[in-house]
């Protein structure tokens, strides 16, 4: 009987069926969290529908598609003309396939399977259900950090906790949800995969533990820019235990092989190439992997060599070493054998660097420095549990702690340095946390020791110990409660997170009707769609890069910059021809070839993230360039306003970007005086009629004004100036008009005479 | 509590480092030569020291046979780096990712074999070395997809 | 195309033709009434003609024509007649091949010889589609868009005609562009809903000549460039699913200048009859009951959520509006319960769809009608209203298809308009229980094959993997080889 109770009535159950139990309950929470994981990133899904978010991952939708119909060769090999007009890009060499490549093995799977589902539902889909393997592989993490430890041996607690959490903390969320089908989504998973294995393989020097490693690396680093983490965590890792005298040969095998496979399988990767052994971002691996030769054979020195005569060969032994290591890493860098150290990298240091050197990097929302709000927001109270369960975890010094330790370290700067960062720290903030919380529970919600007591109470019953013991049980059930409630409100903030904040595709709008009713504001789709159906197939679309992307997946149309942007001289001419006034813009525009320009426009909507908002980060990156024709001063007035009224300076009232902007917004109040909704100013109503355009044409401007779509007209037949001509026009139509008024007047004296 | 803290480090590292000296320990334990350096002059000291360990390193590989086999294959590896190296540096690197499968090939062989040595006389080689050949099988199926790409 | 029709219409303009063949004047037309109706986005013509036999033998065969560039667009030329009891019937006029430079000619065979001297009352009525041209091409938004028309004037038989009248309806105000040019004069009459012109004279056989006019409809011409209509068979589901992808094209009048939201605004289009399609709509089919939350509308950038549903018709509206010479390709698509159109036989059904479920007032050109029956299916006959090409047969692997995959029945049809959606095609298949149990079973089949695989996989596992699964039992061999390797040291 597995089940039976014994003569003292006690109950009695088969340790196989309580093995099972536990499988049993494992799996219930396993699945849970996964439906927790999956339905907390479905808002936008079920709110809007399944569509690809935001800007990048348009990019990354439409290279999945390229993917599916060409071969892989092909897509390697993906030279795209239909961007960066006249340059192209050479989109196979230059992106992460791993996403790409993710969704098309399991879109042929499933096709094999006979399920041939939609390309587009895989890429949404994706996301979330990579999320369900990050709770898991944070599990392992977890687990294995803890398992050895002397706290919580043998206790799943925290492993569970740490996966519950990952799966709905909002910084993971906010690049996972469905439909943000971005190279983040894979990214986090591999990323604590990766993790997993390394310590596993740290603590068991087991070569296979780290050729696994590498090979999850090898996938991260086909997946995610973001695999220098990696590539810079385990090295420190390594060194930092060195330095605390723990070298054993285990460091030795796991890392070596890591290293060795791991570098070799990265320059398989066509845009990582040579970059680990050239870029400064790989040194740090390099020059642990060396230093650990070193140490090995100096190990093998001490076992041999008396303490002292092992000291003194130690100093001469790194004196020269050291010596030769930085005078080969000077003249290479001087050399130019190995890459400058790069913008993004100095950035990552000085967080006022790229404000002043790149402005190209710094106009990037998600390269801002993180508000101290955006932490509490991003991981609620697992923000002040984190400090907590770093000191857990400093009380336990094992390896696994100490790379625990390092990764708060280093993720909490990164996350302090750029906002996007913020995803790399979410994941140990869930694990330090789950230790807290871990601990907390194993304090004060241990069935066992209560029960325990409880029988030792029954044999010597004592009042005083009575007392003790109730207010014991109330402090106890006080921190409980209070944990318990926490837990909640976590749930409870991570739901109104997701929902409020991460959920909104960004392609499209939610607003609301004037009864309340809910509304879909689709203005950027309408726009494209115009663009893909009543177009030339080859015309060429002028819009700022945050654009690029997008116009390539909806409008299929070929565009100048995107947001890849790796050449800054070609935003900023775009940025230029945006700048500058008519006549100027004219002759940028049709070196350009330019057939379309877009811009996006809030002012009637009230949609703070239009054009007119960026255009400072136009003006500031071709002044880079082109620092006599653009001056970011001249757009402000004398009071150092951004003003786009009456009041605005004449370099902004030419600029094109103005004109687009206001061209024709008057017409829409009649006779009222236009407002602008999101820069809160007031155009006078004749002032605003007056805005005239003359090199280009209206061709389309979506139901609430977000998108205009221009023209850009013909050259004039008698190669006079479209300027002059518009010019003449409004000269010659201002006086029809006002001999139209005299001809009005006049009527009615020849009714009279009639 | 940092009373606590420092028991766990001893903990761990009495645990650890009879693991780590075990390889080279194991037929050592006597031979740790005692010196009176205070009078030598460092460079005498420094020869004498390296000394010593060649005797007991040739003292070592008389002992294994296995030892002797991964050294040599070892010294294989790191003569073949080399040559490799100075063509490089000789006869120029291009094709440069053929240059880095070959000489990848050298320094990977090299440390998963010095791992390989490192862990034979742990409780179970036999683990050791099937791991070792798998990640060796790794190795070289990534070199030779990487020897023929054009970069 | 646009410009040879016009050179066309010139030439047959410049040109009086009496290239007619000379057929033999049987008939006379004692009356032929014209009535060209240009409320739809397309022609349609009705002739009500009473012939009178004149010849001294017993006559059967009419012969009439059609200009050339028009014969192509022309579609459904039917005549009618009314039996003796009093019920239409129809007759279905064939194209002879007649070389002639300006005209097709079809021969209408009468249900019976109609003897000398005596009369056959008969209607002929057919659509021509590509005829209304926007005139002028280009105009402002605001503006009423004019839509040129150029016809026949005469009747176009070989046969004299006593009395000719033609009346353009459903329109209020025509304005004709070449009526002094014809030589038989055209009384006008304006009437509340239509314009008529009366022949003053005798028309004599073969006079061909051109009718060019204007009048204001400030509708949109919808002309969908290319359809293709998928109905999806699933008995298993007892489900009819279907999905329409357009690529539509208003060939209506053009902005002359681009287009401008303010004005489109403030002048509030979108809520007045225009030019421009704001909305278009799909009347459903009544006798069928479909399911209302299965309707879905999407183009190639997602979901449009501007679609709306009453009880009896669905009204899309575009994502923008499309004004002249603007494109806009879209999906719609919903389910049916199946029994609705299913017999069964034994093993063999047959369903009857609609060819089309008819966009208001709109032309195709081209539609490809596609049925995908369930796999293991087999086509054994169908049956059209009007000929069309055999249809091909092709195999589409879908959604749990284990073999072949579903058998894909794809028709052609050419200038159609909505007209013809009451318009069905039935179609016979024979499809085996064997056939239609074999998916499951495959399934079910491959879901336990890969179980068992799982199981056996998980058993190779641990006798193949000793080194990292079970330290113990290897340990205990390394001791034994250690000691051996001591042994021999």
């Amino acid at each position: 009987m597995a089940v039976s109770f014994d003569k003292e009535g006690y109950l009695r159950v088969d340790a196989s069926v309580l093995a099972t139990l536990r499988l049993l309950v494992i799996t219930s929470i396993a699945i849970s969290l996964s439906i927790a994981a999956i339905g907390s990133r479905l808002f936008s899904v079920i709110r809007f529908e399944s569509i690809i978010h935001e800007f990048d991952p348009w990019f990354n939708f439409r290279a999945t598609k390229y993917l599916v119909n060409h071969t892989f060769y092909k897509f390697l090999n993906w030279f795209d003309d239909k961007t960066w007009y006249p340059l192209g890009r050479i989109t196979g060499g230059t992106l992460y396939p791993g996403l790409m490549v993710t969704s098309a093995v399991i879109s042929n799977l499933l096709n094999k399977l006979s399920l041939p589902v939609d390309i587009r539902n895989i890429t949404v889909m994706l996301a979330p259900a990579f999320s369900t393997l990050t709770a898991l592989s944070t599990y392992l993490f977890t687990y294995e950090v803890t398992s050895s430890t002397k706290t919580f041996k043998n206790n799943k607690t925290p492993a569970l906790l740490s996966a519950a959490f990952i799966a709905i903390v909002p910084g993971y969320i906010s690049r996972s949800v469905a439909g943000s089908y971005d190279n983040e989504a894979i990214a986090i998973t591999l990323l604590m995969t990766t993790f997993y294995f390394w310590i596993k393989s740290v603590k068991l020097g087991s070569i296979f533990y780290a050729s696994i490693t590498s090979l999850f690396y090898f996938y991260m680093v086909s997946a995610w820019g973001g695999y220098v983490f990696i590539t810079n965590m385990i090295p420190l890792h390594i060194f930092v235990l060195i330095l605390m005298g723990r070298f054993d040969y285990k460091l030795y095998t796991s890392y070596c092989t890591w290293y060795a496979l791991g570098t070799l399988m990265s320059m398989q990767i066509p845009f990582v190439r040579f970059s680990p052994i050239k870029s400064n971002d790989h040194i740090s691996s390099f020059g642990v992997f060396g230093l650990l030769q070193l140490v090995i054979f100096a190990n093998y020195f001490k076992t041999i060599l008396s303490p002292k005569l092992f000291n003194n060969f130690m100093i001469a032994f790194g004196t020269i070493i050291l010596s030769l290591g930085l005078i080969f890493l000077i003249f290479a860098t001087k050399f130019g054998w190995i890459a400058p150290w790069t913008g993004r990298f100095y950035s990552l240091w000085d967080t006022n660097y790229a404000k002043v050197h790149i402005p190209i990097i710094a106009s990037v929302s998600e390269h801002q420095p993180t508000p101290w709000s955006s932490f509490y927001f991003d991981l609620n109270y697992l923000i002040w549990c984190f400090p907590f369960g770093v000191y857990l975890c400093f009380n336990d010094l094992s390896n696994e702690s100490i790379f625990v330790i390092i990764y708060s370290v280093l993720g909490s700067y990164f996350a302090g340095v750029m906002i996007r960062l913020m995803l790399t720290l979410a994941p140990i903030v869930c694990v330090c946390g789950s230790l807290t919380i871990g601990k907390l529970i194993q304090i004060y919600l241990d069935i066992k020791l209560y029960l325990k007591e409880k029988n030792e109470k029954k044999e010597d019953y004592n009042n005083k110990e009575n007392i003790t013991n109730l207010s014991n049980l109330i402090s106890k059930l006080l921190i409980i409660l209070t944990m318990i409630f926490y837990l909640f409100f976590y749930v409870q903030h991570c739901i109104w997170v997701n929902s409020n904040a991460y959920s909104s595709p960004s392609v499209v709008l939610a607003s609301k009707n004037r009864d309340g009713s809910a509304a879909i504001i689709d203005d950027f789709r309408e726009a494209y769609y115009w663009l893909r159906m009543n177009t030339e197939e080859d015309s060429k679309v002028m819009a700022w890069w945050d654009y690029g992307y997008q116009i390539g997946g909806m409008a299929d149309r070929t565009t100048f910059v995107d947001n890849n942007t790796w050449n800054n001289t070609h935003i900023a001419t775009v940025g230029k021809a945006m700048s500058v006034n008519e006549t100027n813009s004219e002759i940028v525009m049709r070196k350009l070839g330019v057939d379309y320009v877009l811009v996006i426009f809030g002012g009637l909507l009230g949609y703070s993230g239009d054009d007119l908002n960026k255009f400072l980060w136009m003006i500031r990156i071709s002044e880079g360039i082109w620092p006599e024709e653009v001056n970011e001063r001249s757009f402000f007035t004398d009071k150092g306003e951004y003003r786009i009224d009456e009041l605005a300076t004449d370099s902004m009232k030419d600029s094109l970007m103005y004109k687009m902007s206001y061209y024709k917004f008057g017409e829409m109040f009649q006779n009222r005086d236009p407002v602008d909704r999101v820069r809160q100013q007031r155009l006078s109503s004749k002032y605003a009629n007056e805005i005239h355009l003359d090199i280009l044409e209206e061709v389309f401007t979506s139901e609430n004004w977000l998108v205009r779509i221009y023209k850009l007209k013909e050259e004039d037949n008698f190669g006079r100036s479209l300027v002059e001509i518009g010019d003449k026009e409004r000269s010659e139509e201002g006086k029809s008009k006002r001999s139209k008024r005299l001809q009005t007047k006049k009527r009615p004296n020849l009714d009279l005479r009639v | 509590m940092a009373r606590k803290d420092v028991k766990g480090v001893k903990k761990v590292s009495v645990k650890e480092i009879p693991a780590v000296e075990k390889p080279f320990n194991k037929s050592t334990t006597t031979t740790t030569t005692t010196t009176t350096s205070s009078k030598i002059s460092w460079y005498e000291e420094l020869s004498k020291s390296i000394d010593t360990a060649l005797i007991q390193y040739k003292k070592d590989l008389a002992s294994s046979r296995r030892l002797r086999l991964i050294d040599t294959f070892l010294a294989f590896l790191m003569i073949s780096g080399i040559v490799q190296f100075a063509f490089c540096i000789l006869g120029g690197s291009n094709p440069f990712n053929t240059f880095l499968s070959g000489f990848g090939a050298c320094v990977g062989q090299f440390v998963l074999t010095v791992a390989l040595r490192v862990q034979s006389f742990d409780k179970n080689p036999e683990i050791a070395f099937g791991e070792y050949i798998f990640a060796s099988l790794l190795l070289h199926f990534v070199l030779v997809h990487f020897m023929n790409q054009l970069a | 195309m646009k410009l040879t029709q016009f050179v066309n219409i010139w030439l047959l303009f410049v040109t009086t033709v009496l290239a007619v063949q000379p057929f033999k004047k049987v008939w006379e037309n004692t009356q032929y009434s014209r009535v060209i109706d240009v409320g739809k986005s397309f022609v349609k013509e009705r002739h009500d003609i009473q012939v009178t036999n004149i010849d001294s033998e017993p006559a059967i065969q009419y012969l009439f024509g059609l200009p050339k560039h028009m014969s192509p667009d022309a579609t459904l030329v039917v005549a009618i007649y009314a039996t003796k009891d009093g019920k239409r019937a129809l007759l279905k006029p064939q194209k002879i091949p007649v070389q002639d430079e300006d005209l097709t000619y079809f021969d209408l065979k009468f249900p019976y010889p109609i003897a000398p001297g005596s009369t056959f009352e008969f209607i002929l009525s057919f659509m021509i589609t590509n005829q209304m041209v926007p005139y002028p091409e280009h105009i402002p938004m605001e503006k009423t868009q004019v839509i040129k028309l150029n016809t026949y004037a005469y009747p176009l038989t070989s046969y004299d005609t006593i009395s000719y009248s033609l009346d353009i309806a459903n329109t209020k105000s025509v304005t004709e562009l070449n009526l002094d040019d014809l030589p038989i004069l055209f009384e006008k009459v304006e009437n509340e809903r239509s314009v008529s012109f009366v022949a003053s004279d005798l028309i004599e056989g073969n006079t061909v000549y051109d009718f060019t006019f204007t009048y204001p409809r400030n509708l949109p011409l919808t002309y969908i460039n290319y359809l293709q209509r998928d109905l999806w068979v699933s008995h298993w589901s007892n489900t009819l699913q279907l999905e329409e992808y357009y690529e539509l094209t208003n060939h209506g009048a053009k902005l002359d200048k681009g287009f401008s939201r303010s004005k489109y605004m403030t002048e509030s289009i979108a809520n007045k009859p225009h030019h421009a399609i704001t909305a278009l709509r799909i009347p459903f089919d009544h006798s069928k009951a479909l399911q209302y939350d299965s309707i879905y509308y999407v183009d190639k950038v997602g979901n449009v959520s501007t679609s709306q549903y009453y009880e009896n018709e669905l009204i899309i509206r575009p994502r923008f509006p499309i004004f002249g010479g603007w494109n806009y390709n879209f999906t719609i698509g919903w389910d049916y319960k199946l029994d609705q159109f299913v017999k069964q036989q034994d093993d063999e059904y047959i369903i009857t769809t609609k060819i089309l479920d008819g966009i208001q007032d709109s032309t195709y050109d081209k539609v490809n009608f596609t049925i995908y029956l369930p796999e293991g299916a087999e086509l054994l006959d169908y049956a059209l209203p009007f000929a069309v090409a055999e249809p091909t047969i092709t195999n589409q692997y879908s959604y749990l298809d284990v073999e072949s995959g579903h058998l894909k029945v794809t028709f052609e049809f050419e200038n159609l308009v909505d007209e013809m959606k009451n318009l069905s095609i039935v179609i016979r298949y024979k499809y085996t229980t064997y056939a239609m149990l074999h998916k499951p079973l495959h399934a079910a089949f491959y879901i336990f094959l890969a179980l068992m695989g799982l199981y056996v996989l998980k058993k190779i596992d641990l006798s193949i993997k000793p080194n990292e699964k079970s330290d113990k039992i290897e340990s205990e061999e390394v001791e034994i080889i250690d000691k051996d390797e001591k042994s021999e040291n």
